[in-house]
């Protein structure tokens, strides 16, 4: 059977990535919101993020400050059709436009454990909206692990057929063992806090503490990404923040833009924000004596730039860039009934057959956007190994494009020749309606 | 014998089905309350008008006993009387609680805000509210409430001001006029200005449902333990239930608490900031 185009979306809570099957990296990623700056009083589909493949200059993207936002999805679930229906053909028109959606198939990715009400929307807004000619709905855990055992063919996630995927999304978290390329969906856990929240926490620490900023969500996504890192001992550094000057090598200023000399915010001293890294796990604070050496003399220089002029537009940063990626590990410290990241990945692996655990741990992919903050991998196996039976190894790992993974696995099913047979076809769901639809796919 | 008794009366008007579930003796005085209280109001169509006649609320579930329907037949007329005479608009719902006394009706649940006011109006729609909520609500506390209105708030999305959605559709509908030429009969109708009310409550209409409601209508709790559901995926409290605490104004490790609102902080600068400036600012 000729297999006509498909394309691959995968419809997350905080970016959009769509793109042909088979490409290596999705034709366009772009946040999945309709945004309204405050110069125009119409609610506009955001611009895409850089990549590689777009030669469009940034200085054309919009100003972003103050812009109100609204999102079709709610807590990680499709809820608003219609402005879901305006942001996909936008997508369609203007990056993808030599696909036409009668022609081409579909695969889309949906959160776990839907309802069954939000997978009818959705069905109808493929079919009845946009008429694709075929759909195949997976789900995020499944694409990850397939994209990582074709990466790794000789690894333990390809020979056994089974790992442990960890997506922190920007809605919410879930833990999925997936076995046989097939997510087990008695073992999912979830936990509510994602890299929204995150940056809401964020908002809400800074705005209370220098500058009002809680209407600036991207601007402060801006910061969280490139100033926060999770911490190895929180007690320590702890300490260490309070130090002040020079001693204190967390504290880090960011500018915030005022549209005239700069229209985006930017991180003061970019090698200020990595003076962190030289702290080594678990010993002594000081820096390496060559370190110390170099530090007076560039501190000099540096020194005019450091300083924080309150009349500008800036702000300092000092504990908050690792207590905000801290309440993914312990939801508890903000008040959360909900178990941390450890103990959720116990009780996802716990749900499963015995026989499976010693593999799971073993094969732990992390993936998502809120995987970026650094050490994140080292942060969460020095947690995870206290939870963990002896007898167990327990080995995690990164995807290399945490964001991007999902929609190359998504790429790679849709180039398998089985492809066609997990596909429900229009006239199928014409035929027999959305309730039997929704019975092919397990998710 | 009679006299002592005052019944829960629940009146559901609905043309042409009148349903009155209880025998109502008191008619008379019924009569006199139902029509000083129609009158003070508009019905429009489809309202749910819902008085309270006298102390205490009645549940606001509608139930129907069919063994009482027999001695209905009788009063159904004369309420039937009454009410056209009162030349309310057709179709609509109309639920009259008057004070609920028979002890035997547990089912009922009576709310704590009194009205004592007989013309007090008070909603009798059921409101769902989570669990987490009910039990912090319930508990009337300053501090549980803080502490949840904090958490709701991270999971906002700072939609902007919405007022501005109404406008857009307005000016829409302007624009394009290519194959819809119906709309522009429209425009002659919707000259008579709308309320800031009725504005309100088309835009509530309007706007999708949040993920919670549709989760509630959802009605997992109903499937049997072996499915996984949305609610089963969740993680559940963590294990141990030591916590750290941040102090809320400078971010570091606190010991102490505000007697007031029950957040922390580390020392007696960050107590004077947070006097100053948020202490109970999420509680009203």
């Amino acid at each position: 059977m000729p297999s006509g185009t498909v394309v691959v979306l995968d419809n997350g809570g905080g970016l959009i990535k769509a793109g042909v099957a088979g490409d290596l990296d999705p034709a366009v990623v772009i946040p999945n919101c309709l945004v309204r700056p405050v110069s125009s009083k119409k609610y506009i589909p955001s611009d895409p993020l850089p990549s590689s493949k777009t030669s469009a200059v940034a200085a054309s993207s919009t100003d972003l400050t103050s812009a109100a936002v609204r999102r079709p999805i709610d807590r990680g679930h499709l809820i608003n059709a219609d402005l879901q229906r305006e942001i996909w053909s936008h997508i369609f028109s203007t990056h993808l436009h030599n696909v036409s959606p009668a022609s081409s198939s579909l695969l889309l990715t949906l959160p776990l454990l839907t309802l069954p009400s939000i997978k009818r929307d959705t069905l109808s807004l493929v079919f009845e909206d946009f008429n694709f000619r075929s759909l195949c709905i997976t789900d995020s855990p499944s694409l990850v692990h397939l994209y990582e055992a074709s990466v790794r063919p000789s690894g333990l996630a390809s020979k056994t057929q089974c790992s442990l995927v960890v997506d922190c999304g920007f809605s919410f978290t879930h833990v999925a063992p997936v076995f046989q390329n097939f997510t087990l969906n008695y073992g999912v856990k979830r936990i509510d806090l994602g890299g929204k929240v995150l940056t809401n926490y964020l908002k809400e620490m800074v705005s209370y503490r220098s500058i009002n900023l809680m209407d600036e969500s991207f601007i402060m996504d801006d910061v969280k990404e490139n100033l926060c890192f999770v911490s190895l001992d929180v007690e320590r550094d702890l300490q260490l923040a309070k130090k002040p000057g020079k001693d204190n090598p967390f504290r880090c200023t960011y500018v915030l833009p005022d549209g005239v000399t700069h229209v985006k915010g930017f991180v003061k001293d970019p090698e200020e924000a990595k003076r962190f890294t030289t702290l080594l796990n678990g010993s002594d604070s000081s820096p390496p004596g060559v370190q110390n050496h170099d530090r007076p003399q560039a501190a000099e220089k540096l020194e005019g730039r450091k300083r924080t002029d309150p009349t500008k537009n800036e702000f300092d940063l000092t504990n908050e860039r690792f207590i905000v990626p801290e309440m993914i590990f312990r939801p508890g410290d903000l008040g959360m009934n909900q178990a941390g990241l450890a103990e959720c990945i116990v009780r996802s692996v716990n749900s499963c057959h015995p026989l499976l655990h010693p593999v799971l741990y073993e094969s732990i992919i992390l993936s998502g956007g809120s995987t970026l903050f650094p050490r994140f991998a080292e942060r969460l196996e020095k947690e995870l190994r206290p939870l963990v039976p002896d007898c167990y190894q327990v080995k995690i790992v990164t995807q290399e494009d945490p964001i991007l993974g999902v929609w190359r696995g998504g790429s790679l099913l849709a180039s398998s020749p089985d492809y066609e047979l997990m596909c429900v076809t229009k006239a199928e769901y014409e035929e027999l309606g959305s309730a039997r639809c929704c019975k092919r796919f397990f998710c | 014998m009679l006299g002592c008794f005052v019944y829960n009366i629940i009146v559901a008007v609905d043309w042409p089905n009148l349903m009155i579930l209880y025998p109502i003796y008191l008619m008379n005085i019924v009569q006199m309350e139902v029509a000083g209280c129609l009158k003070k109001k508009t019905i429009s169509k489809r309202k749910q008008c819902v008085m309270s006649c006298d102390e205490k609320l009645a549940a606001s579930s509608l139930f129907r006993e069919s063994g009482k329907m027999r001695n209905a037949r009788s009063v159904n007329a004369r309420a039937l009387t009454m009410l056209q005479g009162l030349e309310c608009a057709e179709s609509f719902e109309f639920v009259v609680l008057l004070s609920p006394i028979s002890s035997s009706d547990g089912q009922f649940a009576s709310m704590d805000e009194d009205s004592s006011n007989p013309f007090r109006r008070m909603s009798s729609r059921t409101r769902k509210v989570a669990s987490k909520m009910v039990a912090a609500l319930a508990s009337s506390d300053n501090r549980a409430q803080a502490a949840l209105a904090r958490l709701e708030a991270l999971e906002n999305d700072y939609t902007g001001i919405e007022t501005e959605i109404l406008n857009d559709d307005d000016e829409a509908s302007l624009d394009d006029d290519e194959d819809q030429g119906y709309i522009q009969k429209k425009q002659p109708k919707s000259t008579k200005r709308k309320t800031r009310q009725a504005k309100a409550l088309e835009n509530a209409r309007k706007a999708p449902r949040t993920f919670l409601e549709l989760l509630h209508e959802a009605n997992l709790e109903s499937l049997p333990s072996h499915v996984p559901t949305y609610l089963r995926a969740a993680v559940g409290p963590p294990g141990s239930t030591s916590r750290r605490h941040f102090c809320t104004v400078c971010g570091f490790i606190a010991s102490y608490t505000c007697v007031r609102c029950g957040v922390r902080f580390c020392s007696c600068r960050c107590q004077n900031i947070h006097n100053d400036t948020r202490c109970l600012k999420f509680v009203a």
